[in-house]
C-alpha cells in the first residue's frame, strides 16, 4: 500500500466517528416515576454564555434495562422576571434550537427534544443548550413511550462565566509559549555560535 | 446484534483536536520513515512504521471509542482504556522509533534551525538523559500510578472533564518513559544491560498487582462516583469494580510479564549478547560509512573522535540527520511542484483546462445575476445573497491559506478581455501616471465601506448589478489597454488575493535557475507564436513571490523548456527578502504595496468587528445621540478612522518609536514599507476567521436556494429533504478554530517581523528596540481580533431568525 493510502486510511478511520457532540457529566437528578428510570447527566459546570450539555438516559423501572425508543423532552424554565425567546442558531439539536433572552416578562418554558444521535453515549439522550442569563433554570424532563409517561424536574443553578474564555485559554496560552520556545532557541543559537567562536 | 449492542457500539465520540493531533503525527512520522526506510531499510523496516501506526490507533481507540463514552458508568471499561493508554499505546509508539522519522518528517529548515538547537543543547540533553534513567522512569510511573488510583484523584477526574483529559496526559507520558528503558527506541543509548530489563518489569509487575488486588478483593466501592451513576447491563458497582481489578491484574500484569520472559530468554540465548552503551552506536557508525557519501563518511569520523561517550546518541540523530538531508537534497527529489502532479499538472497546464474552470465561474456568475435580478430579494433565499457571500469568500481566503491565487486563475472576468480585443480596437498603454496600486486601493476601501453602508450582503439585486458592472468595467479596460491592466491597476479583488497570496505556500517559479540564465527568447514574458507570455510583465527569473500573480499559467505554456512549476515555498518568507523584482521593483520602495497591504490589514478587523454586536449597537446609539438622521455618516466616520487614520497613527507611531528607541537610521519610509507586509498573516486568518464563521453558520442555506431556483425553472430535484439544520463545528469548535487560526497568524506576522528587524539590526537588544512597539501593535491587533470573535455576530446570508 502505498505512504498516500496509509494517510488517508488513517484518517478515515481517526474521522469517521464524527457524530457525536456531547453527553455525561454529572449526575443531576436520579429518579425513578412510573414505569421509567431517569438519570439527568449535566456539564460539570454550567454556564451562561456558554453550551451546556444535558443528557438523559432512560431506563425501566423494573428491569433497568435500557430503554433507547422514548421520547425525550426538555422544558427549560428560565428564573424569575427572564423572558423567553428562539434566537441562536448555535443551540440545540436538529431543528430545535432554543435560547433565552433577558426581559420582563412572565418565566415561559420552552421545550427541546433530546435526541440519541447527538450523544456520544448512544445510550443517552442528549441535547446542547445555552442559557444566556445566569440563576436557577428548571429544568422539566418528560417522558413518553407508547402509553406510558413521566415527567421530572429538576434545577439547574446557572452561573456567570466567560465560559468561551475559559474555553480558549489553552489556545490562547499557545503564542506565548510559542515565543517563549523560539526566545529559548535563538538564545540556544546565539550560545552555540558564541561557544564556536 | 440487539439495539442496546448497536448503541454501545455506535458511541463514538469524536475531538478535533486530537484527531487532527494524531493524524500530524502519523502524517509527519510517515513522511519522515518513507526516506529512512529507503536509506536504512534495516534499521527501519516495514513492522516499525506498522507499530507505531498502531500505537497512535490504540491511542485514538482509547480516548475515542465506546471506551471512553462508558468510563464514566463502568470502572471496567475505564480499566481497559487506561490499559490501552498506559501499557499497550507506548510500547507500540516506542517501537516505531519515532525520533528520527519525525525529525525527518519535518521540514528541513524547522528540524535543523528550530528543533536543532534544543537537541544539541547540553543542558536539555542532560535533562533528556536523566529523565530517561531507568529510575527516573520507574519512579515517575509509580508515583504517577499510585496517584491517580487515589479515590479522591480518581473521582476528580471522573467529575471533571478538564481533569480526566489531565489523567490521561499523566498516564501515556509516565508510561511513556516507562517504557523508554525496555523498548530502547532506537539512537537511545541504554543506561542499564539488558538483564536489568525484566527485573525493571518485574518491579512494575508488582506495584500493578497490589494495586489490582485491592480493586478486586475490596468489599466496598472505592470510587464513589460509581455508586452515583445508574447501573448499566445488571451489573452492580461492586461487581463492576472487581471486573476492573481483575483486568487490571490479569491483562495488566501480561504485558508486563511477556516482555520480560522475552528479554530474559534473549539474554540467555547463547546467541545474543549483553548490549553494551557504545555498541549499539558503532553500529549505526558502520551502517552510516555504508552510504558511501563522502559527506557521512567524514561526519563519521569527526564523531568517532568526539568521545563526548554521554551524548553519543544525540551526535548519532544529528549525524543523521545531516547526512540524510544531504542525500536528499542530492538524490532523493526537490521541491513540491504541483504541475508535475499526474492529471491534476496537465489540467493546469492547458489553456483549456483553465477555460473549463472560467467556463465554470462564468456560468456561476450568470446564475447569480439572472436570480438577483429576477429571484426573490431575501438573501438567504437568493443565489446572490448566498453564493458570493457565504461560500465564495471562505473558499477562496482558504484556497489562498492552504494553496495559491486560484481564484484568479478561475477568473471569469478575464474571459471578456479576448473579446474586447476581438473587438479591434486600438489599444493604448495603461496611462503611466496610474501605473500603481493606489486606484485599486481607493476601490477596495470604497468597497469595504459600500459592502456596508449599502448592506451588500442583504440586497441581491445589488449584488448582481455589482457583478454586472465589474465584467463591464473589465471588458471596457481589456478592450481599449493593453496587458492586463485591469488585472494590475484596477481590480480590487485581485489586489485582496494578491496581498493575500503573499502568504500562500503556493508560488508559480522557475524549476532550474541555470536554463533561464542559458535562455536568449524569453518566451515567458515575450510569448512566442504559440502562447502568448505574462501580461502582468513578470519575468519569471526575476520573480519573487506571488504579488501580482494571476497563477495563469500562460508562463508555462509559452516556456519552450518546461521550466516553470507551482511548487511549494515557505509561507511569507518573500516579504522578509528586498529583491528587485521583475515589473514590481523593491517592496522597500512600493509605497502603494505597503498601503494596500495596510488596507487589508486594517480591514480585516474593521470589517469583521463591525458586523459584531458591541460596535454595530455602539455605531448607532452614536447617531441617535448626534440626532443624525441615519446611520450613514457614523459609518463612513468608523470606515475612516480604521482604514486610514489608525494604519497611519499606528503603523507610523510604533516604526517611529521603535526606530528612535533603536537608533536605527534607517528611513521611516522604508521601514513603514516592510514591516506593513510583516502584519499580512494576522490579517490573513483574521480574514480567515471571519468568512469561514459565516460559511460554518450558513452552509445549509445553499440547499434550499438550489431546491428554490430549480423549482422556478420548473425542474424539481429528486430528493426534496432539506440538509440537516444544525452547523458544520459547535460553537466551542468555531471560536477554537478561529484562536487557532489568529495565533498562527500572529506567530507568523511576529516572525517576519523578527526576520525584517534583524536585517536593520544584527544585534538581538537593538533588533528587539526596533520591533517592540510594532509588536505592541500586532498584539493588540490579534486580541481585538480574538474580542472580536467571541462577540455575538449577525448571521449573515442564512436563514432563520437571525440577530
Amino acid at each position: 500500500m502505498s505512504i498516500q493510502s496509509w494517510i488517508l486510511t488513517a484518517l478515515i478511520v481517526m474521522l469517521a466517528p464524527c457524530v457525536a457532540r456531547g453527553d455525561g457529566g454529572i449526575v443531576q437528578l436520579r429518579e425513578t416515576r412510573g414505569p421509567f428510570s431517569v438519570t439527568v447527566f449535566v456539564s460539570p459546570e454550567v454556564v451562561s454564555a456558554g453550551l451546556t450539555d444535558v443528557s438523559v438516559l432512560v431506563q425501566s423501572q423494573k428491569s433497568g434495562d435500557v430503554i433507547l425508543d422514548a421520547d425525550v423532552t426538555l422544558s427549560l424554565i428560565p428564573p424569575e422576571g427572564v423572558a423567553t425567546n428562539e434566537s441562536d442558531l448555535f443551540c440545540g439539536p436538529s431543528g430545535s434550537g432554543t435560547a433565552f433572552q433577558s426581559g420582563n416578562v412572565t418565566p415561559q418554558p420552552l421545550s427541546v427534544r433530546a435526541a440519541r444521535n447527538q450523544a456520544s453515549n448512544k445510550l443517552l439522550y442528549a441535547a446542547l443548550l445555552k442559557f444566556d442569563t445566569p440563576g436557577n433554570w428548571r429544568v422539566q424532563v418528560t417522558i413518553s413511550r407508547g402509553s406510558d409517561s413521566a415527567r421530572f424536574d429538576c434545577v439547574l443553578p446557572v452561573t456567570t462565566a466567560s465560559a468561551e474564555l475559559l474555553a480558549l485559554w489553552p489556545y490562547l496560552a499557545f503564542p506565548p509559549i510559542a515565543i517563549a520556545a523560539f526566545a529559548m532557541n535563538q538564545w540556544l543559537r546565539r550560545h552555540t555560535l558564541e561557544k564556536r567562536a | 446484534m440487539s439495539p442496546i449492542s448497536r448503541a454501545v457500539l455506535a458511541s463514538w465520540s469524536f475531538d478535533l483536536k486530537i484527531a487532527f493531533c494524531l493524524a500530524l503525527l502519523l502524517i509527519l512520522y510517515l513522511r519522515g520513515w518513507r526516506i529512512l526506510h529507503r536509506t536504512s531499510p534495516d534499521r527501519f523496516p516495514v513492522w516499525r512504521a506498522l507499530a507505531f501506526s498502531g500505537g497512535l490507533t490504540s491511542l485514538w481507540l482509547a480516548i475515542a471509542s465506546p471506551l471512553d463514552a462508558f468510563s464514566g458508568l463502568l470502572l471496567s471499561a475505564h480499566m481497559v482504556q487506561h490499559l490501552l493508554l498506559m501499557s499497550v499505546a507506548p510500547p507500540l509508539i516506542l517501537l516505531g522509533a519515532p525520533l528520527l522519522p519525525l525529525l525527518r518528517g519535518l521540514p528541513r529548515k524547522f528540524a535543523r534551525d528550530g528543533v536543532g538547537p534544543f537537541l544539541t543543547s547540553p543542558a536539555l540533553r542532560r535533562v533528556g538523559d536523566r529523565l530517561t534513567h531507568p529510575v527516573s522512569c520507574w519512579i515517575i510511573m509509580a508515583i504517577t500510578l499510585c496517584a491517580w488510583h487515589v479515590p479522591a484523584a480518581f473521582d476528580l477526574a471522573l467529575h471533571s472533564p478538564a481533569w480526566h483529559k489531565v489523567e490521561h496526559a499523566f498516564f501515556l507520558g509516565a508510561f511513556l518513559l516507562f517504557w523508554w528503558p525496555v523498548v530502547r527506541p532506537f539512537p537511545s543509548r541504554p543506561h542499564w544491560p539488558l538483564w536489568s530489563v525484566p527485573v525493571y518489569l518485574l518491579a512494575a509487575d508488582l506495584l500493578n498487582t497490589a494495586l489490582s488486588a485491592i480493586l478486586t478483593f475490596s468489599d466496598r466501592v472505592l470510587y464513589q462516583s460509581y455508586l452515583e451513576v445508574p447501573r448499566l447491563f445488571g451489573t452492580s458497582a461492586l461487581a463492576d469494580q472487581n471486573g476492573a481489578g481483575v483486568i487490571m491484574w490479569v491483562p495488566g500484569s501480561l504485558v508486563f510479564l511477556i516482555p520480560a520472559a522475552v528479554i530474559a530468554m534473549k539474554y540467555l540465548s547463547p546467541g545474543d549478547r549483553l548490549v553494551r552503551p557504545n555498541l549499539l552506536t558503532k553500529q549505526f557508525n558502520h551502517g552510516l560509512t555504508r552510504m558511501n557519501t563522502d559527506k557521512s563518511r567524514a561526519i563519521t569520523k569527526g564523531f568517532e573522535l568526539a568521545k563526548i561517550r554521554v551524548h553519543q546518541y544525540l551526535f548519532v540523530v544529528l549525524n543523521f540527520l545531516v547526512s540524510g538531508l544531504n542525500n536528499r537534497r542530492s538524490k532523493v527529489r526537490g521541491r513540491f511542484d504541483l504541475l508535475s502532479l499526474p492529471l491534476v499538472g496537465p489540467f493546469l497546464r492547458a489553456q483549456s483546462g483553465r477555460r473549463l474552470l472560467q467556463a465554470t465561474m462564468l456560468i456561476v456568475a450568470v446564475a447569480i445575476i439572472a436570480d438577483g435580478i429576477f429571484g426573490p430579494q431575501v438573501s438567504s433565499a437568493n443565489l446572490a445573497g448566498v453564493l458570493p457571500w457565504t461560500f465564495w469568500r471562505a473558499f477562496v481566503v482558504v484556497a489562498l491559506l492552504v494553496a495559491g491565487n486560484f481564484f484568479c486563475m478561475a477568473c471569469p472576468f478575464t474571459l471578456f478581455r479576448e473579446l474586447g480585443r476581438r473587438l479591434g480596437l486600438r489599444q493604448h498603454a495603461w496611462p503611466r501616471a496610474l501605473r500603481s496600486k493606489w486606484l485599486s486601493i481607493a476601490l477596495l476601501a470604497l468597497f469595504f465601506w459600500a459592502y456596508e453602508v449599502f448592506g451588500l450582503w442583504d440586497k441581491p439585486i445589488w449584488t448582481a448589478w455589482l457583478i454586472i458592472n465589474y465584467f463591464l468595467i473589465a471588458f471596457v479596460i481589456d478592450a481599449l489597454f493593453s496587458g492586463a491592466s485591469f488585472c494590475k491597476y484596477i481590480c480590487p479583488i485581485g489586489q485582496f488575493q494578491f496581498v493575500a497570496s503573499l502568504i500562500s505556500p503556493l508560488e508559480v517559479k522557475v524549476r532550474e535557475p541555470s536554463i533561464c540564465a542559458r535562455c536568449k527568447t524569453h518566451d515567458c514574458l515575450r510569448g512566442n507564436e504559440r502562447q502568448r507570455g505574462c501580461e502582468m510583465a513578470l519575468y519569471l527569473p526575476r520573480k519573487s513571490g506571488n504579488l501580482d500573480c494571476t497563477f495563469c499559467l500562460d508562463c508555462a505554456r509559452a516556456c519552450p523548456h518546461d521550466n516553470v512549476g507551482v511548487m511549494t515555498v515557505a509561507p511569507g518568507l518573500d516579504v522578509v527578502r528586498d529583491l528587485q523584482r521583475s515589473s514590481i521593483g523593491r517592496l522597500s520602495r512600493r509605497q502603494d504595496i505597503a498601503a494596500l497591504g495596510l488596507i487589508f490589514v486594517f480591514a480585516a478587523f474593521a470589517n469583521a468587528a463591525f458586523m459584531v454586536t458591541p460596535i454595530s449597537n455602539w455605531c448607532s446609539q452614536l447617531a441617535a445621540r448626534l440626532n443624525l438622521p441615519s446611520i450613514l455618516p457614523v459609518t463612513t466616520a468608523y470606515f475612516f478612522f480604521a482604514l486610514i487614520l489608525a494604519p497611519i497613527v499606528l503603523i507610523g507611531g510604533s516604526l517611529f518609536a521603535g526606530r528612535t528607541a533603536a537608533g536605527i537610521k534607517a528611513p521611516m519610509r522604508e521601514l513603514i514599507c516592510r514591516f506593513s507586509l510583516a502584519l499580512v498573516p494576522l490579517a490573513a486568518t483574521m480574514w480567515a476567521a471571519h468568512f469561514l464563521f459565516h460559511f460554518l453558520a450558513g452552509w445549509n442555506s445553499a440547499w434550499p436556494v438550489f431546491q428554490r431556483v430549480v423549482g422556478d425553472l420548473g425542474l424539481s430535484v429528486a430528493n426534496q429533504q432539506a440538509l440537516p439544520d444544525s452547523n458544520l463545528v459547535s460553537i466551542t469548535n468555531l471560536l477554537i478554530l478561529q484562536t487557532v487560526l489568529l495565533d498562527f497568524g500572529l506567530l507568523a506576522t511576529l516572525y517576519l517581523g523578527w526576520r525584517i528587524a534583524r536585517v536593520y539590526a544584527p544585534g538581538l537588544q537593538i533588533a528587539f528596540r526596533l520591533m517592540a512597539p510594532w509588536v505592541a501593535m500586532a498584539v493588540a491587533l490579534y486580541l481585538f481580533g480574538i474580542w472580536t470573535c467571541l462577540q455575538p455576530m449577525q448571521m449573515r446570508g442564512v436563514s432563520g431568525s437571525l440577530s
